[in-house]
């Protein structure tokens, strides 16, 4: 049986939160993806008046990465597509011309915010430092035996943020944003394209399984910016896709 | 669904209430902090909750704070000596990413200082147990004239070993805990002399 890429992207981001408690098990620091995040580093550096540079290497190779890759963080290792996926949450498709500029505004406030509160604001509401900020609230039961009431705050929330609001991760997630940001800078991208040449679609026919399969609702047969800014690789189109159209290329 | 206006207010008030309820938590150090935090103001603000230093401790004793010590600080790191003590290996403060906790030698560490806690000490009112005297690696509580244990705060680090050690609660069953905390410098307490440092053998 082939392996399917959405089954290798559940395997991968699995991995990805379980290589991060068996490092706490194992005394090594990869850290959380807190390290990496651009949106921290801007948080912090405006909370505290300084730049961390010790963060600014690893915060920079990652928007390098986004920018051949758009948001494949969100597609393959964020653990809020995790829990999108076991949930079977979708994000609806909206026309809403405002909608689409809110996790803009949310990054853009979360900035100016922690200028002026003095503490990284968005990480309070941060769905994927609540996920490990759970897991590492586990490893503290069983450390000390000392239960707090993260354990059932944590999951609550992201419940609420992920599956309750289904339009976080493309209408209010502000590193989603930033990667879109960097996504616009042109130049070479690895990305969905369309093959007109056999889809139904260019065949006069009707079909919209990869826009229904699209975790994101981009419509890839559209083509344009959507795909460029929105698209998370997670390659379920091209998997899905009955004629086999869609090549990621670059 | 289509997202209405009403809901998104909702979104905004509540995220509002948020914030000024962190707002609203006391300045002043009141947590024990990983080897080389800066002030508790400063480390707000520069901690990005990542868990490295929580992490890399091979002794376990750095931990997430819980939700319910205030939205602000929740998952920040504290150091408890309930299970373990520090050995002084100093990771914590090479790993931090932002900052928050700075570089810093076997000289300098300062996580706190031990405090006699009088009521449940069971050397204060009776004399005989002398177990946080001899296992200080600082070398930094002595006994006085009646033999009860002192702790000179210039000489401790806050490695915690004495407050693990201590049996207050297993001699006594009136005692309530530990006899001994290590508790973050209040404002009068000398802070730690480097110059008193003693080297140790073992890690």
């Amino acid at each position: 049986m082939k392996l399917k890429y959405s089954a290798i992207r559940k395997y991968v981001l699995i991995g990805a939160a379980v290589s991060v408690m068996a490092a706490t098990a194992g005394n090594t620091i990869p850290g959380t993806f807190c390290n990496i995040c651009p949106v921290g580093f801007l948080e912090v550096s405006a909370a505290s008046r300084s730049i961390p540079w010790k963060m600014a290497a690893w915060v920079f190779a990652g928007l390098i990465a986004v920018y051949f890759f758009g948001r494949f963080f969100c597609g393959w290792f964020c653990s809020t597509s995790l829990v999108r996926k076991c949930s079977g949450s979708r994000c609806p498709s909206t026309e809403n011309i405002y909608m689409r500029y809110l996790p803009y505004l949310v990054l853009g406030l979360s900035v100016v915010l922690s200028f002026f509160l003095k503490f990284p604001v968005f990480c309070l509401f941060c769905p994927i430092g609540l996920f490990f900020g759970f897991l590492f609230a586990v490893f503290k039961l069983f450390a000390v035996q000392e239960a707090g009431l993260t354990l059932i705050v944590f999951p609550v929330v992201i419940a609420a943020e992920v599956i309750l609001f289904k339009r976080w991760c493309s209408g209010f997630c502000p590193i989603g944003a930033l990667f879109s940001l960097v996504s616009k800078i042109p130049g070479p991208k690895f990305r969905p394209a369309v093959n007109r040449s056999t889809c139904i679609l260019g065949n006069g026919g009707t079909c919209s399984v990869c826009k229904e399969t699209c975790p994101e609702s981009v419509k890839i047969t559209d083509g344009g910016g959507d795909i460029t800014e929105k698209c998370t690789s997670c390659m379920e189109c091209a998997e899905k896709c009955p004629t086999g159209s869609i090549k990621f290329r670059k | 669904m289509k997202y209405s206006r009403r809901e998104f207010n909702k979104l905004m008030v509540l995220s509002l209430v948020t914030f000024s309820t962190s707002e609203a938590s006391e300045g002043g150090r009141s947590f024990l902090r990983p080897p080389g935090a800066l002030g508790e103001e400063r480390f707000l603000e520069k901690c990005i909750r990542c868990q490295r230093c929580i992490q890399v401790c091979p002794k376990r004793v750095i931990f997430p704070l819980s939700f319910a010590e205030g939205i602000k600080r929740m998952n920040t790191p504290v150091v408890s000596f309930r299970k373990s003590y520090c050995n002084s290996c100093l990771k914590c403060s090479l790993v931090c990413p932002t900052g928050a906790l700075l570089p810093v030698t076997e000289a300098t560490l300062d996580i706190g200082a031990a405090v006699i806690i009088e009521k449940d000490c069971v050397a204060w009112d009776w004399v005989g147990c002398t177990v946080c005297v001899d296992e200080c690696p600082e070398k930094a509580i002595y006994l006085d004239e009646h033999k009860r244990p002192v702790v000179e705060p210039e000489k401790c680090n806050g490695c915690g070993i004495c407050e693990l050690k201590c049996p207050s609660t297993s001699i006594r069953k009136s005692a309530k805990g530990k006899g001994i905390l290590v508790k973050p410098r209040q404002a009068g307490t000398l802070p730690r002399d480097p110059s008193l440092h003693k080297k140790r053998d073992t890690k």
